[in-house]
């Protein structure tokens, strides 16, 4: 009997915790995990996998961003906190870990992926769920015509055009590109031969380069043999943009080299030579050549925390956390409705550019937020003029 | 494009290929299995010399030493480890075995040292003139080095006790057994034997394709197809086949988009292997024979 009563009491506490737990997780609570002293973020990311690089930059620079934040009061004096998911690189993994996020941890704002080809299959879902999203891929025509969705990075086709109108401001009336054979590479391609079009210079070559290899001196060699007065570089985002970089350089090419922002990675110098980085002009999203004191701040910090400088990507994902702080910060309500209202609204300063969204335009800012950064010994240095 | 250069490029990329190729040769004659892990070894080759020369270690062959010993110790932990358990179910649960941990390897290295290629200090850097053509002196190593392996393997293969204990007990492992061979420790010396090589590949090759990221996979396609291209019995079809792959995908890439490149090579291999199944000197054996 007394064994039975134990049973049934035992049965009754574990119902009432249930059901406590239960009303934890679906109450409108200002945070995602009921413990009302944090604002939990989702992060769907690419950390390991064929793309994991891009993911790590990414997830560096997120953390940042929520360190400095966080050491900085918080937000509305909670602090900020990443719910990660890593999607390997595999749409089916992004899809699921968006829909865990938006039901299970209930978040009410994700941030990421940052591979075209995920952030399309999942765009869509933020707005099924009401969930505000921050991607991390250059490709306005993702976010643009959804409800709650926005992107920081600044499109690849402004990337292009920044690339084209310094080639002509250079003087260049001819052309050849060697783009990655990815997704990215392939819009850049692209969007790099309409933009010389429009500007007036013959592109006389153009060659696709795999990723996943590592000689390119056949792509280079043809590139040069075509004698243009600019090499157009759109790279993958990982070293072999170096190695492509290093092999148009072994041709003895002695006109303008110009790359994407994917040339302005820290790590171009060491893996091409220096030689070669010096002769490279990339139109970048972050000023390093000539940083503000905001930009400055954000650089040293970031080499004094991870050793290196940051790539463009870390700085995107950097600048998307601190959107979000923006928007919480203003928000009557964290939920994803008040949230992609108040992103709308901004108008946020950024050290990447203005973000200015409205329900039509969910991109970052344009082609004349694109600075020209190149080396000199290793070190980055703004072009010499002309 | 000077056909001389890529002829240059091609024959480095072909060596390179020669370096895996003749790992998965070696395993072949010893074991009898297909060691699909073989182009993740040269990464981990690779990545292990990485973290000896940040350690402050700047003798490159001192490093490649270190790499090759370390290679040869996890040899024997990968037979033990991987192969052992596996070889009472056939081959076909050894070579998925191979692939498993070849996945393994792929992702423990982008954890451990980060996804992306880093750059690795040549053994000597510049380049030999000769003429109007130019030699990295890394490439010159590397095929120096492919050259030196493909006669010590055939040596060891061909003339001595213990490599033909080893084909021997690849061949039929009972009747090896019965004329006192021991078998297991035969596989134990092959599998060391091959992963020392892929990880002193692994050094040499890190200047030229960066020490880690993600080339494994391909570095594997690449050197098992060289490897059947020219006979994945025949020491010296291995080293042909590798090559005419390396030189042939350079010189094609010169002349038609690179997109092309990897499904012309295999639809060519493919047509190979219809008229001479065994590859290019696995026929020529079938045929003295």
């Amino acid at each position: 009997m007394r064994a039975a009563m134990r049973r049934h009491a035992a049965i009754a506490v574990m119902t009432a915790l249930a059901v406590s737990v239960t009303a934890c997780g679906s109450s409108g609570s200002d945070t995602s995990d009921g413990s009302g002293d944090t604002y939990t973020i989702g992060v769907v990311n690419s950390t390991t996998g064929a793309l994991g690089a891009v993911g790590q930059q990414e997830a560096k620079g997120m953390q940042l961003a929520v360190e400095e934040i966080n050491a900085a009061g918080g937000v509305k004096g909670r602090k900020l906190k990443l719910e990660e998911v890593d999607d390997q690189g595999s749409v089916n993994l992004t899809t699921a870990g968006f829909k865990k996020l938006a039901t299970e941890t209930k978040v009410p704002v994700v941030i990421g992926p940052g591979i075209s080809a995920n952030a399309k299959a999942v765009a869509p879902l933020a707005d099924q769920y009401g969930v505000t999203q921050i991607l991390l891929v250059a490709q306005p025509e993702v976010a643009n015509g959804t409800k709650h969705v926005f992107e920081v990075p600044l499109p690849g086709k402004a990337n292009s055009e920044a690339m084209v109108n310094y080639a002509k401001e250079q003087g260049a009336k001819n052309a050849a590109i060697i783009w990655a054979n990815n997704p990215y590479g392939q819009a850049g391609n692209t969007d790099i031969s309409n933009a010389a079009k429009a500007a007036g210079i013959d592109i006389v070559n153009s060659e696709g380069f795999d990723p996943g290899k590592f000689d390119f001196t056949a792509q280079a060699g043809k590139a040069a043999a075509a004698n243009p007065g600019a090499i157009f570089l759109y790279g993958a985002g990982g070293s072999s943009d170096a190695l492509v970089l290093k092999s148009v350089a072994a041709t003895g090419y002695k006109g303008l080299i110009i790359g994407d922002l994917a040339y302005s990675s820290d790590f171009v110098p060491e893996t091409a030579g220096g030689n070669a980085a010096d002769k490279v002009v990339s139109l970048t999203a972050v000023d390093y050549g000539n940083p503000d004191e905001k930009t400055k701040k954000f650089l040293d910090a970031y080499k004094a925390k991870f050793g290196e400088a940051p790539s463009v990507l870390s700085t995107y994902a950097y600048v998307a956390v601190q959107l979000t702080a923006a928007a919480i910060e203003k928000a009557p309500s964290y939920t994803g409705e008040e949230l992609s209202k108040v992103i709308e609204s901004l108008n946020f300063e950024s050290i990447v550019g203005k973000l200015a969204y409205t329900a039509d335009w969910r991109g970052g800012p344009n082609a004349d937020a694109f600075k020209p950064v190149t080396f000199k010994n290793g070190q980055y240095a703004v072009p010499d003029k002309g | 494009m000077r056909i001389i250069d890529l002829l240059v490029s091609g024959l480095t990329l072909g060596a390179i290929y020669a370096l895996v190729a003749l790992g998965f040769h070696l395993v072949y004659r010893m074991t009898g299995v297909l060691d699909f892990a073989q182009g993740d070894k040269v990464i981990i080759g690779g990545l292990l010399g990485l973290t000896l020369v940040r350690q402050g270690l700047d003798t490159i062959l001192l490093v490649a030493l270190l790499v090759l010993i370390a290679g040869l110790l996890l040899g024997i932990a990968y037979d033990a480890l991987v192969i052992l358990p596996t070889q009472n179910n056939g081959h076909i649960a050894t070579i998925a075995a191979t692939v498993g941990i070849m996945l393994v390897f792929a992702n423990g290295g982008h954890l451990v040292w980060g996804p992306d290629g880093k750059p690795f200090p040549p053994v000597h850097r510049g380049v030999l003139e000769i003429g109007e053509m130019r030699i990295g002196y890394q490439d010159l190593l590397i095929w120096t080095v492919v050259i030196a392996v493909a006669i010590g393997l055939s040596l060891l293969l061909g003339r001595s006790r213990t490599g033909r204990g080893m084909v021997a007990a690849a061949t039929d492992q009972l009747a090896a057994q019965a004329v006192g061979i021991n078998v297991s420790r035969m596989r134990a010396i092959a599998f060391a034997l091959a992963f020392g090589l892929a990880a002193l590949a692994g050094v040499l090759v890190a200047p030229i394709t960066l020490a880690g990221g993600t080339l494994g996979t391909a570095l594997t396609l690449k050197g098992f197809t060289g490897a059947v291209l020219g006979g994945l019995a025949s020491t010296r079809g291995v080293i042909v086949g590798a090559v005419l792959l390396g030189v042939f995908e350079s010189e094609l890439a010169a002349v038609i988009s690179n997109s092309y490149v990897d499904p012309i090579v295999l639809i060519a291999l493919i047509i190979v292997l219809l008229v001479m199944p065994n590859g290019l000197f696995g026929l020529r054996r079938q045929r003295l024979a």
